[in-house]
């Protein structure tokens, strides 16, 4: 049962690595992924947003919900692990 | 001086030199951002890592001045809040959330800073609160899993 097990699974990580191969190389100028918006990003950070680094431009400014997104899901995980763990401590601190 | 390591040199170089190095360089990094490679994620990781070396190195009631676990998860509310908040701010005057281009900020400074427009401001504060968050939940964190006894 468990050597069926492993078998399968090593069946399933080599279709996903025979698969990969087919992905474009990697910063392909002619990938799908660079086509659509990335090329205007790279062309008009500088002037839409005054910031020389692309990748804080992208991150704060043309994807900033997304980085609020990331931002509540650390403080999640703070306030999450303040409630999870404050019935071992002792009550030396309260919140 | 005690704490964790009976040693004056640690305690001393701890205390004096390195957490405000490091946290002035985590300052440094998370201000930098737009110009060179920086943010808010990585300076405030930086900022977090400085609080939790004073934590492992100095006595307990010096490290829990600097930022004790009281303050630690309110602060990251805090971070939150202006993150949010400079989000919320051009919404007042009609235009999108996060649109930094809506900021009301008075003209007359344009002559002072030719290169800051609205939306540098804008992701600068975007950035500030996230690395103010970013620290707090280290610390946090830190505290909570360091204390945890399963007795």
């Amino acid at each position: 049962m468990r050597g069926l097990l492993l078998l399968f699974l090593a069946g399933v990580a080599a279709l996903l690595i025979w698969v990969s191969g087919d992905l474009p190389d990697r910063a392909d100028p002619q990938a799908p992924a660079n086509q659509h918006v990335s090329p205007e990003y790279l062309l008009r950070a500088e002037e839409d947003t005054g910031a020389p680094n692309v990748v804080t431009a992208v991150l704060a400014d043309y994807r900033g919900y997304d980085t609020l997104g990331e931002l509540i899901v650390i403080f999640t995980a703070g306030l999450a692990c303040v409630f999870a763990l404050k019935a071992f401590n002792n009550d030396e601190r309260s919140l | 001086m005690s704490g964790p390591f009976e040693s004056n040199i640690l305690q001393f170089l701890t205390r004096v030199f390195l957490v405000p190095v490091i946290l002035l360089f985590g300052i440094y990094v998370v201000v930098h951002g737009e110009a060179s490679p920086g943010g808010g994620f990585q300076g405030g990781a930086i900022m977090g890592a400085a609080v939790i070396l004073a934590r492992l190195s100095l006595d307990r009631e010096q490290s829990h001045r600097l930022l004790s676990t009281r303050w630690a998860i309110r602060v990251a509310s805090i971070g939150a809040l202006i993150t949010f908040g400079i989000g919320l701010v051009p919404m007042f005057s009609g235009a999108n959330f996060l649109d930094y281009g809506a900021l009301p900020i008075p003209q007359q400074y344009d002559q002072f800073l030719p290169h800051f427009t609205e939306r540098s401001i804008g992701i600068f504060v975007f950035e500030l609160g996230i690395a103010i968050t970013v620290m707090a939940v280290m610390v946090t964190i830190f505290d909570y899993l360091a204390e945890y006894r399963n007795d």
